[in-house]
């Protein structure tokens, strides 16, 4: 299979999100019924952004290495780029549909009416502007 | 109908690779590859780009099947 310098560099992002369900994803479900005080998880998050600028820097200055060529940005690429983005902002609405409905049954956050009110001021704010945009590319292109 | 072109036919009578044509018309040869397997349609000014780098019109480029 001949993999394009985009789509290899596409791959490196997947590649990153598998290791980092693998590798720190356990830490956070093993104390997902603790609460999080970041000065605890202090020394987590420092590998967290160490491991992560060490992956991209070596992934990508091996790609930069093996494929020297300059990556040319088309429409074709502008076109897929919103194909994918509109399926991760459908897959974000759902996520905090379902996240809500998680809160609201849980027991344990009934008293969590600030997350309540910033997730619907979420749902609220995000299709405000995608409808704003959508009608301002409508009047202008 | 379905649009379909002859790209692929041109390019080679040409002489051109799909690098070649794909440098000329400023895009990536994926794209080259993409749109002479007719799994990209092209917008008319790309359509324009690559028949002015074959040296031919659109029309001859592009047609309804």
């Amino acid at each position: 299979m001949n993999l394009s310098k985009k789509e290899i560099s596409i791959l490196i992002e997947i590649i990153f999100s598998v290791l980092f369900a693998v590798i720190f994803m356990p830490y956070f479900y093993e104390n997902r019924l603790n609460s999080f005080d970041i000065n605890d998880n202090v020394g987590k998050i420092i590998q967290i952004a160490i491991f992560s600028s060490i992956y991209f820097s070596v992934a990508h200055s091996i790609l930069e290495v093996t494929y020297k060529d300059k990556m040319i940005q088309d429409e074709r690429d502008d076109l897929i780029s919103s194909k994918s983005y509109k399926l991760g902002y459908l897959l974000y609405e759902l996520s905090l549909f379902l996240f809500i409905g998680i809160l609201l049954s849980d027991s344990s956050f009934q008293n969590s009416g600030s997350i309540i009110f910033i997730i619907l001021l979420l749902l609220l704010i995000v299709p405000f502007i995608k409808s704003v945009f959508q009608l301002y590319l409508y009047r202008t292109s | 109908m379905e649009l379909k072109n002859t790209i692929k036919e041109y390019r080679q009578k040409k002489g051109l690779t799909q690098e070649e044509l794909a440098v000329k018309a400023s895009v990536s040869r994926q794209t080259i590859i993409s749109i002479e397997r007719y799994r990209y349609k092209p917008s008319l000014e790309l359509g324009m780009k690559i028949a002015s780098s074959l040296k031919t019109k659109i029309d001859v480029l592009f047609y309804f099947e």
